[in-house]
């Protein structure tokens, strides 16, 4: 059985990032393992060590920025890519918001799964 | 014979004496008559403001001196130093005696006259008359001519009716010259008042604008805070949606249930849209203008949206100024308002048809140096009553085919920060034309 990248999706939206579990998962490439709070994203990244991280901006508790800053300053989790998932809605915005995460990639929300994996699929492929 | 005696001579001379005396006192009392008739003149001179009514009393009391039988003034007439007559006593003489002033100017009389300050006596050519002739004029300024005709028996040239003519058409040449000169401030005092009217209007009209204008970026910026707001909240249960319904998607073997679940994807699709336009609109982003060549941008634009308007068959006619327009300008945000202003068009031309883009310089109402480019289409053009409307947010004719209306009110935004305008004229079945001015770099 081929190696299924690990998609860890941190997001306090549970439906959405229920969804997008469901739609990476079946494509057959992809595990995706969730937490609600940017804390528990923290802890999941660290022991789960996952390939690529999905990371929601604006949350209750740690936002995503922060969430960022903490993984880079880590010396277990600082490789993993990042991918911002945001309901801001462009990169200038996102930058202006977050000083810490600029240069990092990010999706507009809403996404379609085939966008989503597309980007997931560049960002790994950078990766390589 | 007697021997007149000494005594006699005496009373002979006193005789003489006395009626001298008698003579010159009755001279006296025509003197102090005449000054009191003239002072009664004057007080009816200078009162008034019209030149033909001085004219006219002057005419009046000038009959009361000696015995005229025509008299009158003439004037010369700026235009071309012709000679009209003003007033004429009686009335039915003013063609005689016009025919009198004619062979006066033909033969010099005339201008010898106007360089006199007293009156002129001559013979008429015409008749056994006399003519008397006075210039009416001051010293700055000659402004016509007295003209008389007389009996000889009633002219005695040393008479002191003649000093008094000549005394009362001084005066009346010098009220005359009063009245004219306050008929000129008067007039200049009017024009003056006409353009502090006209100024006082403009700014009028350009305060009504100025706060119509703020009221509107008042609205839109309440608009921009509470879309800010709401977006985010949104866009994350459209997320959900969009991704709901993409997990469902290859379960459904009902066509009919895959249909349905198309349709919601594009409707959460298109929720997002707006609230992006939404979001872009209401950005205050700052923007970074710099000195650019707008038709250079007019022809990235174009080839941007060239695809859309070869769907369209629509055809671009250039008209631009020749040489470098340069304009004072955030290229991108410029790019966004010709694009949707050009989609615009194409819209109101489903059936094809041309747009005409115009470019050259111009001048702001301030006087600052610009640059006015154009769009004119002969699509369907705009109905008057949505003519106001249509920098509205979220105004639009286009719902059903995706518009959000965000689109002139973005353009409209995008240009008010670049200190520019933006104006459209659209005439219902003719066309549209959309007019873009952008401050231009200070040469």
């Amino acid at each position: 059985m081929a190696h299924k990248t690990k998609i860890l999706m941190i997001d306090d939206e549970e439906d959405l990032a229920y969804f997008v579990r469901l739609n990476l998962e079946k494509t057959g490439k992809f595990t995706v393992i969730t937490a609600k709070r940017g804390s528990e994203g923290i802890k999941l990244a660290k022991t789960e060590k996952p390939d690529l991280i999905l990371l929601d901006l604006v949350m209750p508790g740690l936002d995503g920025g922060q969430v960022a800053a903490q993984l880079m300053d880590n010396a277990s989790t600082e490789k993993i890519p990042i991918i911002f998932l945001t309901a801001l809605v462009n990169k200038k915005q996102v930058e202006d918001g977050e000083g810490k995460i600029g240069g990092r990639d990010y999706i507009a929300k809403p996404v379609t799964s085939e966008e989503l994996i597309i980007r997931i699929e560049l960002v790994l492929g950078k990766q390589a | 014979m007697k021997k007149p005696v000494k005594k006699d001579i005496q009373i002979q001379a006193l005789q003489e004496r006395l009626d001298h005396i008698e003579g010159a006192y009755k001279k006296l009392i025509d003197y102090v008559s005449e000054l009191s008739a003239s002072r009664e003149f004057n007080k009816y001179v200078i009162d008034s403001t019209d030149p033909f009514n001085i004219l006219n009393i002057g005419l009046t009391h000038i009959k009361r001196l000696l015995s005229f039988e025509e008299l009158a003034f003439y004037l010369i007439e700026e235009k071309d130093a012709s000679f009209y007559a003003a007033c004429c006593e009686p009335e039915s003489s003013s063609e005689k005696l016009g025919t009198e002033v004619n062979q006066c100017i033909e033969d010099g009389t005339f201008a010898w006259a106007l360089r006199q300050n007293h009156p002129i006596v001559v013979p008429s050519k015409l008749s056994e008359l006399k003519l008397i002739l006075h210039v009416l004029g001051t010293q700055a300024r000659t402004r016509g001519m007295f003209v008389g005709t007389i009996k000889d028996e009633n002219l005695k040239i040393n008479d002191l009716s003649v000093t008094m003519l000549s005394i009362t058409v001084q005066d009346i040449s010098y009220s005359l010259e009063s009245v004219m000169l306050y008929q000129i401030l008067r007039k200049n005092s009017e024009e003056a008042l006409r353009q502090s009217h006209h100024k006082l209007g403009k700014a009028h009209s350009d305060l009504k604008a100025a706060k119509s204008q703020m009221l509107r970026q008042e609205k839109m910026a309440s608009i921009g805070q509470l879309s800010a707001g709401i977006a985010h909240e949104i866009k994350n249960p459209l997320g959900i949606i969009v991704q709901g319904i993409d997990s469902l998607k290859d379960s459904l073997t009902d066509s009919l249930l895959a249909d349905t679940s198309e349709r919601i994807k594009k409707a959460a699709l298109r929720a997002a849209r707006i609230v992006n336009d939404l979001l872009s609109f209401a950005r205050q982003s700052p923007i970074a203008p710099e000195k650019m060549d707008i038709v250079s941008i007019i022809e990235e634009t174009l080839s941007l949206v060239e695809h859309q308007l070869n769907l369209n068959n629509i055809v671009i006619i250039r008209r631009f100024e020749e040489g470098t327009l340069s304009a004072l300008v955030d290229s991108d945000q410029i790019k966004q308002v010709f694009i949707n202003v050009l989609l615009n068009a194409a819209d109101a031309m489903r059936q094809g048809g041309n747009i005409e883009i115009e470019a050259g310089t111009t001048v702001m109402p301030t006087g600052t140096p610009a640059v006015r480019i154009s769009f004119s289409d002969n699509g369907c053009g705009i109905e008057p009553e949505n003519i106001e409307k249509i920098f509205d947010p979220f105004f639009t004719t286009k719902r059903d085919s995706g518009g959000t209306g965000l689109g002139l009110a973005v353009s409209q935004r995008i240009i008010e920060n670049h200190r520019g305008t933006i104006t459209v004229d659209s005439r219902l079945g003719e066309g549209t034309k959309v007019l873009v001015t952008l401050p231009a770099p200070e040469q």
